[in-house]
């Protein structure tokens, strides 16, 4: 009987073992190195010189204050972390010459959501169409951990384990204490905001890739959603890539504890990986449990912090 | 055994603002002589709640809609009365049109200052008002069996209710932003499906067991076991600004209870659907009030809700003639007619800027029309 069982994962390991390569998207925030207040309105040229080191590695995000990077996919942490830091030293490089300062962080210090403005396109009008207020105030950076996983049913399989894990890695990347010049209490303010949206926090569990294609479906064929990209979950699967894209993590202003989180995530999927190949599984636990729900709250809190939110100034804060 | 039904007694909680009658304003230190006489008059029927500004009342539980409406109108009429005069006014809407929640004060009762030094920002931002509904169901295995099933309605049930389309004076292009708010809170949303009883149990004492809460008082789930009473606590609505509309609310939310329990007699069940299909009505309800359309999920399309409505007084009849309560369970077409109360307030505001006002004349405009409302038809 044990020969049996060695020879099954065997032949489940060499035929959909994943490839488990990583890639990384973090977002940033461009400032004035005078005022280290946000430019709501960067000089475009930053942008295309950024675009001719890196081509399609960096793109524009909701508001024009930020801007996004993207790995290539790597097979190892070492090359992966090679990339990140070429991307955020051209960035950064690039910004100075524009006289820019760029920060890693997913809320800025004391900058107004209101007074950002939006790079007008498509995507972005129709985002407001649906959510109206609410997508102006997305003034929120976070950090995409892509990993590949290349049998769908097993991606779905990881992503509803794995999802035990997301409020781990949010406690270690936490760096959104403030909102609008006040220290809001919580360590990470992001996934408070980011978590008003529709389509957020924690995936429903699924049993297979079909019955998640299935339930997608019925948004897409009523006409409620366009693509699964609108699906904003902590976890998902990636609609662009044969990825588990991990979203839940605020952006890490240092590049190795970036790495560190994208590390321990790849680990946590190769372990589950590897109990799979034993015939085990982690334990299900319903996300009313583990936080996954709402995890903007006390779990995300590492020490107590004392209460008060200081001198409140006025200002159209939604 | 056979199968016992439900009492279905109804309860409302209601909770409302207090606005000074010449700045519109919310009072953010109301005289406390004000709620003393409030005490005098109902007792323990009236309660604070986490802002100064804000009040709560509770109804007894009562076994027919006529009675409830009858102890509703009393509760309400006391609350404005002694409110005005202390000089103030009283609205029922879930936000504020522009109040700012940064100059609101905690009430000083240990409770809340838990809950503030717990939630920090997330806490304070709380200026909201809901609408809490009670129904008596005894057997704990059924109140938990029709919670399951319930929970595919939350979303009309809300959609009927919005009055909170504002959020510190600017429109938010939602019609319940009260929902947003507080969703941010953790232990809200739609709940878990649980199988049993022992199961909900097991899974709250495991947070009691971690010391993360003290009790189930602090699951704030859109509907939930009550912790206090032996009754299934419908919470997702915004406060009605017409006492007319929260009994309509009610009214359906009981004959649904009804319906579910009579499937069961009949050996059938509400089908359950993805808890992720479920909260995408609640957005739209959130978005959409009565004015849009929710998902049919039998159907796989998006239907008109105005369609809805017809759909389901047709279904809960049977019900409402049971229970006695047709009129108010008709009362939703009107809802959906005249608008919810964030649809009027956003109807109000525009024509008040079309008018030539500003912006702040024509938030006070709407305050004024939220307290007209409130305190219309209590005689």
């Amino acid at each position: 009987m044990p020969t049996r069982n060695i020879l099954l994962s065997k032949r489940w390991s060499e035929r959909d073992r994943p490839s488990f390569t990583v890639g990384i998207e973090e977002e940033y925030l461009l400032i004035d190195p005078q005022t280290r207040d946000l430019i709501s309105d960067p000089d475009p040229d930053m942008f295309e010189r950024c675009q001719e080191v890196l081509g399609e590695r960096v793109t524009h995000e909701i508001l024009r204050a930020q801007i996004e990077v993207s790995t290539r996919p790597y097979s190892s942490i070492q090359a992966v972390g090679q990339d990140l830091r070429y991307l955020r030293r051209t960035v950064i490089d690039v910004a100075r010459e524009y006289g820019m300062g760029v920060i890693a962080a997913s809320t800025h210090p004391f900058a107004q959501w209101w007074e950002q403005k939006v790079s007008v396109g498509e995507r972005y009008l129709m985002l407001e169409g649906r959510v109206q207020s609410l997508a102006r105030r997305m003034l929120i950076c976070g950090m995409h951990v892509h990993v590949g996983i290349e049998n769908r049913d097993l991606r779905i399989d990881l992503m509803g384990q794995v999802s035990y894990f997301l409020a781990h890695l949010l406690a270690l990347s936490t760096s959104s204490p403030f909102w609008g010049g006040k220290d809001t209490g919580l360590k990470c303010y992001r996934l408070y905001v980011g978590h008003g949206m529709p389509r957020t926090r924690h995936p429903e569990l699924f049993e297979s890739w079909s019955e998640y294609q299935r339930h997608i479906e019925v948004l897409i064929g009523a006409g409620v959603i366009q693509s699964p990209s609108e699906v904003w979950w902590d976890i998902r699967p990636s609609s662009n890539y044969p990825t588990l894209e991990m979203r839940v993590t605020d952006v890490c202003t240092k590049v190795d504890d970036a790495i560190a989180v994208a590390t321990v995530y790849v680990c946590l999927l190769r372990m589950l990986y590897r109990l799979r190949t034993k015939n085990q599984k982690w334990r299900s636990y319903l996300p009313f449990l583990f936080g996954g729900k709402r995890m903007a709250g006390p779990t995300v809190r590492l020490h107590r912090v004392p209460a008060g939110l200081g001198e409140a100034q006025p200002g159209p804060v939604f | 055994m056979t199968l016992q039904r439900p009492s279905f007694t109804m309860g409302i909680e209601e909770e409302y603002m207090l606005v000074d009658s010449q700045t519109r304003n919310l009072v953010t230190d109301p005289d406390p002589a004000m709620f003393d006489k409030c005490r005098e008059l109902l007792g323990e029927r009236v309660t604070h709640e986490l802002l100064r500004s804000q009040i709560e009342i509770s109804t007894k539980p009562c076994s027919s809609l006529s009675e409830l409406g009858h102890d509703l109108r009393r509760l309400r009429r006391a609350v404005i009365d002694t409110a005005r005069e202390y000089g103030m006014l009283v609205i029922a809407s879930s936000t504020h049109p522009f109040a700012q929640w940064w100059e609101q004060q905690v009430v000083s009762d240990e409770r809340y200052q838990v809950l503030t030094g717990d939630m920090q920002a997330v806490a304070h931002r709380l200026v909201t008002n809901g609408m809490h509904v009670h129904v008596g169901i005894e057997d704990p295995e059924m109140r938990i069996d029709l919670m399951g099933q319930v929970t595919y309605f939350m979303a009309h049930l809300l959609a009927l209710s919005t009055s909170s389309p504002f959020w510190g004076g600017k429109d938010t292009g939602l019609k319940s932003y009260r929902l947003n708010v507080f969703h941010t809170l953790p232990r809200t949303g739609l709940p878990e499906v649980f199988e049993s009883w022992s199961a909900y149990q097991r899974h709250v004492d495991v947070l009691i067991g971690a010391g993360i809460i003290e009790d189930a008082t602090k699951i704030w789930w859109d509907i939930r076991p009550s912790a206090r009473y032996p009754t299934l606590e419908m919470r997702v609505t915004d406060v009605c600004t017409k006492l007319e509309d929260a009994l309509a609310i009610a009214a359906v939310y009981v004959c649904l209870l009804s319906m579910l329990f009579r499937l069961r007699t009949d050996n059938q069940k509400w089908r359950s659907y993805a808890t992720f299909l479920l909260e995408e009505n609640v957005w739209r309800a959130q978005r959409y009030g009565s004015t849009g359309s929710l998902m049919d999920f039998g159907q796989r399309r998006l239907v008109p809700f105005s369609e809805l409505v017809e759909e389901m007084i047709e279904m809960l009849i049977p019900d409402a003639e049971e229970m006695g309560c047709v009129d108010e369970v008709q009362h939703v077409r009107q809802i959906v007619m005249d608008g919810t109360s964030a649809e009027r307030q956003l109807g109000s505001f525009r024509r008040a800027l079309n008018r030539g006002a500003t912006e702040q004349e024509a938030l006070v405009q709407v305050v004024d029309m939220l307290a007209d409302n409130t305190a219309a038809n209590l005689a």
